[in-house]
């Protein structure tokens, strides 16, 4: 079998991690699909071990730029479960407030990036400039737009004030009328759904099996939220509809994420409103006993998971933090085979992939031996005019 | 099982991982269920029985998630951590210990397909070989990065005469 | 007269080539963020291209893997003269909060010659815009005064 390196050059305009595909095609159909995600290792496990639990947070809120809030949330909620800090209600709610932000502007995001990989470039700039209504409001309450810090161990640093409150309702109830829109575009417009419709099949059998989590996994029916069943923070207090759908293909991923987003809204509104009183912090001790702990958050991609042992000093002895894209790969492979190579864009987008594809891919066929080297951007031209030619769109 | 009521959690009924525990206390090659919380539990896995042990769990236990398996050293020796979680949010964190000098243990990959990349992480930073797996070879570390130098190791330190990648011209020792 | 048309369209409508290193992705979609109405970096003429080959600007993200610092090494190659590199924030500075990892090179200038800085962690996209902006300015300076030699001769003021 003749095999298909794909060396991938940047262009992507929605980037995140580089990866590099290795795909085995026979004509236009994939038979295999291996992928390489080392572009972005930086080590950042090992420099854990090496900071302070302050410095740590820094570090580990940027692990990933998009969901950072996951990342830091969940660090240093593991490490106050194993000090024993009780953090205060109000910012347990803060947290919460901050988490649905975020997982909102990450579907935003994702929407638009999805659009663009279909050549859907009008809803890519509607999505992206609604998201930015999103980075304001963290702006506002955080002075970033991106990796917030608004966690430190014991509470939060950044408060809400009244004024901040009012203007994330009226915001929040502008965004519930645009994912709504977004919604009726999504299950109606015929573009969009030839590209998604029976695409990038996962059975349920499948998903659970590969360990898939997520909306990728919530697409295929599996009604597994850590929200909702393993609780932390706020969640107890303020229960979250799971939502999930049943087609188990691109479309389904794509109908949950649009109304997580709606959730997130009603959980941000309903948080907002009944804020408690109190504190935003306590204080923690420098140093942690001894312990481990296993910490869970539902990111916007899924299931993030930091395993940590703490040896009574300050600093973790090890920290193993398990991205949900990572639990979501071996999906995407399962996925792939069968499809088109026109399908691989819309297929890996589809897992939301905390990835830059930052490749030239090289297309061999197996069937006569030809080899081409296309970019990320040929790609997904290809797909458009692949899927234009034969269904007219 | 739970009720809300003012933000304390109500349990009716034993939490979910007491429950768990009773069971894991017969099983052959766990031993030290110890339960942390409500939803959470550790316990000792003998490595020579961790492909039954996991098949006995998904099959006979309900366990239907393998959410991470993580690789530490303890400096006494290699642990594998298998993390496996249940649809109620209990998740039981199963410790294998390896000796350092020769870490080896039974691949999952058949029995919990999900273990694939995480086996090949943990063998990638730390070195630990995973019998029968399809397909052990690096997934984080570049392809110029020694072989047999494990950094999630807590004795590993950079050469400063090799190269661990990077630049093809200059780079650097620091490694 | 050419020369100065050149300099002129050059001037009105770089294109940029996004590269990322090994970033958290922060600087990334910040990047992206230029490109959609809020910002709206294309009624400055300029454009994000695919390709290294018609490339004017390399914008890069990211501390620098050990795993991409050779393709970037090889993105810089096949870009045509003259070209110019905007590092993009502290990591692309120094490494950033990844300085001395062990999978990090530690900033994009241990691997190709940097033009134009970007200081934030991640820079605002007006940041990046105006990183952006400072660097055609700098290829427009260099175009009329005799490009890249004529910099490197002067001498650094403090």
């Amino acid at each position: 079998m003749a095999e298909v390196e794909i060396p991938i050059g940047p262009q992507h305009p929605a980037l995140k991690e580089p990866v590099n595909f290795r795909v085995f095609v026979d004509g236009e159909r994939v038979v295999r699909l291996d992928l390489d995600v080392s572009y972005n290792h930086r080590g950042i496990e090992k420099a854990a071990e090496a900071r302070d639990f302050p410095r740590a947070l820094y570090l580990i809120e940027r692990i990933c730029g998009i969901c950072s809030h996951a990342h830091a949330t969940n660090f240093v909620k593991g490490i106050e479960t194993i000090m024993g800090v009780n953090v205060p209600r109000r910012a347990r709610y803060l947290r919460v407030i901050v988490g649905e932000l975020e997982r909102i502007h990450s579907h935003l995001l994702w929407l638009g990036v999805a659009a663009h990989e279909i050549g859907f470039n009008t809803l890519f700039m509607y999505t992206w400039r609604d998201r930015e209504i999103v980075q304001d409001i963290l702006e506002a309450i955080s002075g970033n737009r991106v990796n917030y810090g608004v966690n430190t161990l014991g509470g939060v640093r950044r408060d809400l004030t009244d004024g901040l409150r009012a203007r994330i309702l009226e915001d929040v109830r502008t965004l519930e009328a645009r994912s709504r829109y977004y919604l009726d575009v999504l299950t109606q417009e015929e573009t969009f759904l030839v590209r998604t419709r029976r695409v990038g099949f996962l059975s349920r059998e499948r998903a659970e099996a590969l360990g898939a989590v997520g909306p990728t996994s919530r697409a295929s029916g599996i009604p597994f939220d850590i929200r909702r069943v393993d609780p932390y923070e706020a969640y107890e207090e303020l229960p979250v509809e799971v939502i999930t759908a049943s087609t188990c293909d691109v479309l389904g991923r794509t109908v949950v994420r649009a109304r997580e987003i709606s959730e997130s809204l009603r959980i941000i509104r309903e948080a907002v409103e009944n804020l408690p009183g109190g504190p935003i912090s306590v204080p923690a001790p420098r140093a942690a006993p001894k312990g481990e702990v296993v910490s869970r958050y539902e990111a916007p991609r899924g299931e993030l998971i930091h395993y940590i042992r703490t040896n009574g000093t300050d600093k973790v002895d090890r920290l193993d933090a398990r991205t949900p894209t990572l639990a979501n790969w071996p999906s995407v492979v399962d996925a792939m085979v069968g499809h088109y190579l026109a399908d691989i864009p819309v297929v890996v987008s589809a897992i939301d992939p905390c990835l830059s594809c930052t490749s030239r891919i090289t297309v061999c066929d197996l069937g006569d031996r030809t080899k081409s080297v296309l970019t990320w951007d040929d790609l997904r031209d290809h797909g458009i005019r692949f899927y234009r030619e034969r269904r007219g769109v | 099982m739970a009720r809300v009521q003012g933000g304390e959690r109500v349990t009716v009924g034993p939490p979910p991982a007491e429950e768990l525990a009773v069971r894991l206390r017969g099983v052959e090659g766990v031993s030290d269920v110890v339960v942390q919380s409500s939803r959470r539990l550790s316990a000792r896995l003998n490595p020579a029985h961790v492909r039954a042990v996991l098949l006995r769990l998904r099959d006979a236990e309900g366990c239907w998630h393998l959410s991470a398996i993580s690789g530490v050293d303890t400096r006494a020796s290699i642990e594998v951590v298998y993390h496996v979680s249940w649809r109620d949010g209990v998740v039981l964190s199963l410790k294998a210990a390896v000796p350092r000098d020769e870490p080896r243990i039974d691949s999952v990959v058949d029995v919990m397909p999900a273990a694939n990349l995480y086996e090949r992480q943990a063998h990638d930073l730390l070195g630990v070989v995973f019998v029968g797996h399809p397909d052990l070879r690096r997934i984080l570390l570049n392809e110029d990065w020694p072989a047999d130098e494990y950094p999630l190791r807590k004795d590993w330190k950079p050469d400063p005469k090799k190269r661990y990648g990077g630049p093809a011209t200059g780079g650097d020792a620091r490694g | 007269m050419f020369e100065r048309l050149v300099r002129w369209a050059r001037r009105k409508s770089p294109w940029i080539l996004h590269f990322n290193s090994g970033a958290c992705n922060a600087c990334d979609i910040e990047f992206v963020a230029t490109l959609t109405p809020r910002f709206d970096v294309e009624r400055f003429g300029i454009l994000a291209k695919g390709t290294p080959r018609h490339a004017d600007i390399l914008l890069v993200t990211g501390p620098v893997t050990r795993k991409q610092a050779d393709r970037l090494r090889r993105i810089y190659d096949q870009m045509p003269e003259p070209k110019y590199v905007v590092a993009t924030g502290a990591c692309g500075a120094t490494g950033g909060i990844f300085r001395g990892l062990y999978h990090v090179v530690d900033g994009v200038d241990k691997v190709i010659p940097v033009d134009v800085w970007i200081a934030g962690c991640p820079p605002r996209p007006d940041e990046i815009i105006d990183g952006i902006v400072t660097c055609i300015q700098l290829m427009d300076e260099d175009a009329r005064r005799g490009g890249r030699e004529w910099r490197a001769s002067r001498e650094v003021s403090a």
